[in-house]
């Protein structure tokens, strides 16, 4: 038995131990029946049943193996290892996630889906993550596509689609609880419990409660952004002969408070810093059927309820989407593969409004219907696939829009995949587009005037368009190293702009006021383009290492005549490199250590510096029952702000965290 | 400049990260294990073990004989399990490249490395009483006798019955109803 030493001396005398209890696994394997090492992983699942390697998109799958050695506690977190993808933490609880660029507008191009679930908010056209507060150990794996997914995913699958699956029913049996903390006064605690209807039947209900701290502003003050949330859930999968039924739950409840100036009157002071207290709840319920015909033929069905509501003294929304989704998957012939389905939603919302932000009209209900089909062509067995695929919609604000897409995989060898997509993907018009008005910091002009300017959507908003040109590669350079790599030229029409209009005189609400309006349209063009790479490196059965590099540059034109308003700020938002590097260490049996390294560019539009952030977590499992997790959050970075400016950015500083599990 | 420890104190943002990056992501600086023995591997060798509670040999002398012909993918889990059980077993494992020595074999597992000759192997010994292992695709048609295969990251395994009786191997129903499939009939 060789030893493996390392700089560090107290590793190198764990490992040596830990040589010793290799063969402790053998010996549990000597003590089970034959049904039991039936049970054993010896594999993820994913490596061998999902044609992963084959898949013609940029696609990263985020393992429960990287949850859990990340040792992280929210989604956003976990998103930071994909390249290509940008995360940056605005405060407390809230975070803008974007792919391939476009981090001012909030993930608008981003369709963020849970168990088949969407999670965008059309009238904001982005993603609250603070209520997408799903329990860690529960999520199965996160499949990240950065690029169009139009064809196969639903609504605004632009630049990306996030994917989150939970864990079934079946591999989260009996009882766990789990409590973390920091030193900044923030904790979470969660209950699950899992068990058995029958032998073909699993369900796992689960609570869970979160307080966070605010933390600080860059500038010094408190950004004063505390949350409280709590949320409880179902979930479970019955396997009915070959087909399988999962149904879902959950209810949440939280709020969170921000320190604001609301705007309360068009005269003077106009504004007052109050606590903006904003009540989150909703709930949701899924119900998903899988009928498998044979094994060359399945039929999927799958239908949702959603409410969301969100309500604080600037905005109140609250929505109720109700969703039916239905795909057939079939091998026709060797040559030929076929999916293709029909999605149907009815969106109905009502608003809240206050004097700084107007929704008109205030209730207003959507449809969204889509239809798509794709066919695999086998040009050349398990070599060369053509995959032409196509998606027909229909909104109620763009009307009718075609989403065609043509990819080719090849697979000179069967390590090495070759795949190129072109694409067109459409950002449907969002409510926010059309109906919103909303005013900024009021001030008084030169002449004795209250004046203030205002943005106000447009009807007849256009969708925004994407053409995109993709090319990747794939390889498994040897039994222990892999690599992905990705290039991408995105083309981009009719992007979200505005246009400065004549001023006007507006005399409700009083005092009269002299508006300067912008108004919303899509006279502003682009372009972005980019590579993401991805390696990964099992040095030993105890050693996994990996590394990922992403760089991307952004230009956009506003079209002729047009007022360029927003082209600058889209081109200077979204850093240029950025860079991971992970490291994990089975120091035993019992312990792990996994390391992370960030590098972001900086953002010079906002006096952002580049920063590097270095993480480390310590994973020990005490007995059968207990586990310890110690972490800390950026060790080595001085404070740093990611999002925001100088006067309300977060700072974000090292911060030690500490969870403890247990169950049985 | 000397290495002390003020001077550390007063490195900048830069070379902390490094210094981090360096704790975080050291190189191991000694000889590294060569690749230890993967899980799939010691489950297969704890079932092979196993399943010699299962079969019945015809002879009734108690000395089974584990062989592994190609290249051995076990390490040496198949000779730990055996001790762990019993120090004194006069069970034995047998690694070979020699195709003469396989006739004596009980068990006889068949390496991935050895899949163009699968064919005239099992045809060379298919009336010879050895229960033939492999995890090679397609084994358990060909007329291997157990067949290992890997499903959602589990293993499991196929078993030609028919091929087991045809040799004089009785394997129990019980291991039977565990197989994922039997072949029954030729």
């Amino acid at each position: 038995m060789k030893k493996v030493c390392f700089i560090l001396l107290l590793i190198c005398v764990v490992a040596d131990r830990a040589q010793a209890q290799d063969t402790s696994y053998l010996s549990s394997l000597a003590k089970l029946d034959i049904e039991g090492l039936m049970n054993q992983e010896v594999s993820s699942v994913l490596r061998k049943d999902q044609p992963l390697n084959r898949a013609a998109a940029a696609i990263f799958v985020i393992s429960q193996e990287d949850i859990r050695r990340s040792g992280s506690r929210s989604i956003p977190e976990l998103l930071r290892m994909v390249p290509g993808v940008t995360v940056k933490r605005e405060s407390t609880g809230t975070y803008q996630v974007t792919a391939r660029g476009f981090d001012s507008n909030g993930s608008s191009k981003l369709l963020v889906l849970i168990d088949g679930r969407s999670v965008y908010s059309p009238v904001f056209s982005g993603v609250f993550w603070d209520v997408q507060d799903i329990i860690p150990e529960d999520i199965e794996r996160i499949e990240v596509i950065r690029g169009p997914g139009a064809v196969s995913w639903g609504e605004n699958a632009v630049n990306g689609v996030i994917n989150i699956i939970t864990k079934n029913s079946k591999d989260t049996q009996g009882f766990r609880a789990i409590a973390g903390t920091n030193n900044k006064s923030s904790s979470t605690t969660s209950i699950t419990y899992g068990g058995e209807i029958s032998e073909d039947s699993h369900y796992r209900i689960f609570g869970k409660y979160s307080s966070r701290d605010s933390l600080k502003l860059s500038s010094g003050g408190d950004s004063d952004a505390d949350a409280y949330f709590g949320r409880a859930g179902f979930r479970m999968d019955s396997k009915i002969e070959d087909d399988e039924l999962t149904i879902l739950g959950d209810i949440y409840n939280g709020d969170t408070t921000q320190s604001v100036n609301l705007l309360t009157s068009f005269e003077p002071p106009f504004t007052e810093r109050v606590k903006n207290e904003t009540d989150l709840s909703g709930g949701s319920f899924v119900m998903k059927y899988r009928h498998v015909q044979s094994k060359d033929s399945e039929i999927i069905g799958q239908v949702y309820y959603d409410r969301t509501n969100r309500e604080n003294l600037q905005f109140g929304e609250g929505r109720d989407t109700y969703d039916v989704d239905v795909q057939h998957h079939i091998t026709a012939s060797e040559v030929h593969d076929f999916v293709y389905g029909a999605n149907f939603r009815v969106t109905s919302d009502s608003f809240n409004e206050s004097l700084g932000v107007q929704v008109e009209p205030n209730a207003r209900t959507d449809t969204i219907a889509n239809f798509f089909l794709q066919d695999e062509i086998t040009v050349e067995k398990e070599r060369v696939s053509v995959i032409p695929g196509i998606k027909l919609g229909y909104n109620d604000y763009s009307q009718f829009n075609f989403q065609p897409a043509l990819k080719l995989v090849w697979t000179p060898t069967k390590k090495q995949t070759v795949w190129s997509s072109i694409s067109r993907a459409v950002r449907s018009p969002a409510r926010i587009d059309e109906d919103i008005k909303a005013y900024g910091q009021p001030t008084i002009g030169s002449s004795g005037n209250v004046e203030v300017p205002a943005v106000f959507g447009t009807k007849g908003f256009d969708a925004e368009e994407l053409y995109a040109y993709e090319l990747g590669y794939r390889s498994q350079l040897s039994s222990t190293v892999s690599m992905d790599i990705a290039a991408y030229y995105h083309d981009y029409d009719d992007l979200l702009s505005a246009s400065v209009g004549d001023p006007f005189i507006e005399e409700t609400p009083a005092p009269r006021h002299l508006v300067f309006p912008l108004y919303l349209n899509n006279s502003l063009n682009g372009s972005a383009r980019g590579i993401e790479t991805f390696f990964n490196w099992k040095a030993t059965e105890r050693i996994d290492m990996s590394a990922g590099y992403s760089f991307i540059t952004l230009g956009f034109d506003p079209d002729a005549g047009a007022a360029d308003l927003f082209g600058d700020t889209l081109e200077n938002r979204t850093p240029h490199n950025q860079a991971t590097i992970r490291a994990h260490f089975k120091l035993s049996d019992r312990a792990e250590l996994n390391a992370v390294a960030y590098y972001v560019d900086s953002i010079p539009d906002q006096s952002i510096p580049s920063y590097i952030r270095t993480d480390l977590h310590l994973g020990y499992q005490i007995s059968d029952a207990w586990v310890i997790d110690v972490a800390a959050q950026n060790l080595t970075s001085d404070d740093h702000r990611e999002a925001g400016t100088q006067e309300n950015g977060s700072k974000i500083d090292r911060t030690y965290f500490l969870k403890l599990t247990y169950g049985f | 400049m000397r290495l002390g420890v003020s001077t550390i104190y007063r490195w900048g943002r830069a070379q902390k990260s490094l210094l981090a990056i360096l704790l975080g992501f050291f190189v191991p600086i000694t000889a590294l294990q060569a690749e230890a023995i993967s899980k799939e591997y010691q489950v297969k060798a704890a079932f092979i073990y196993k399943f010699l509670n299962f079969v019945e040999w015809q002879s009734s002398i108690n000395n089974r004989l584990i062989c592994v012909y190609g290249e051995n993918p076990f390490g040496d889990s198949l000779e730990q399990l055996i001790q762990a059980h019993d120090q004194s077993s006069s069970t034995k494992v047998r690694l070979t490249k020699n195709i003469a020595d396989i006739a004596s074999c009980n068990v006889l597992f068949i390496s991935s490395s050895e899949k163009s000759s699968i064919e005239w192997i099992l045809d060379a010994i298919k009336e010879t009483p050895v229960m033939t292992v492999s995890d090679v695709e397609h084994f358990a048609q060909s007329g291997g006798v157990v067949e290992f295969i890997l499903q959602e990251g589990r293993i499991r395994f196929n078993i030609n019955h028919a091929q087991a009786k045809r040799a004089g191997i009785k394997i129990s129903s019980q291991l039977l109803a565990l197989a994922k499939n039997v072949v029954m009939e030729e």
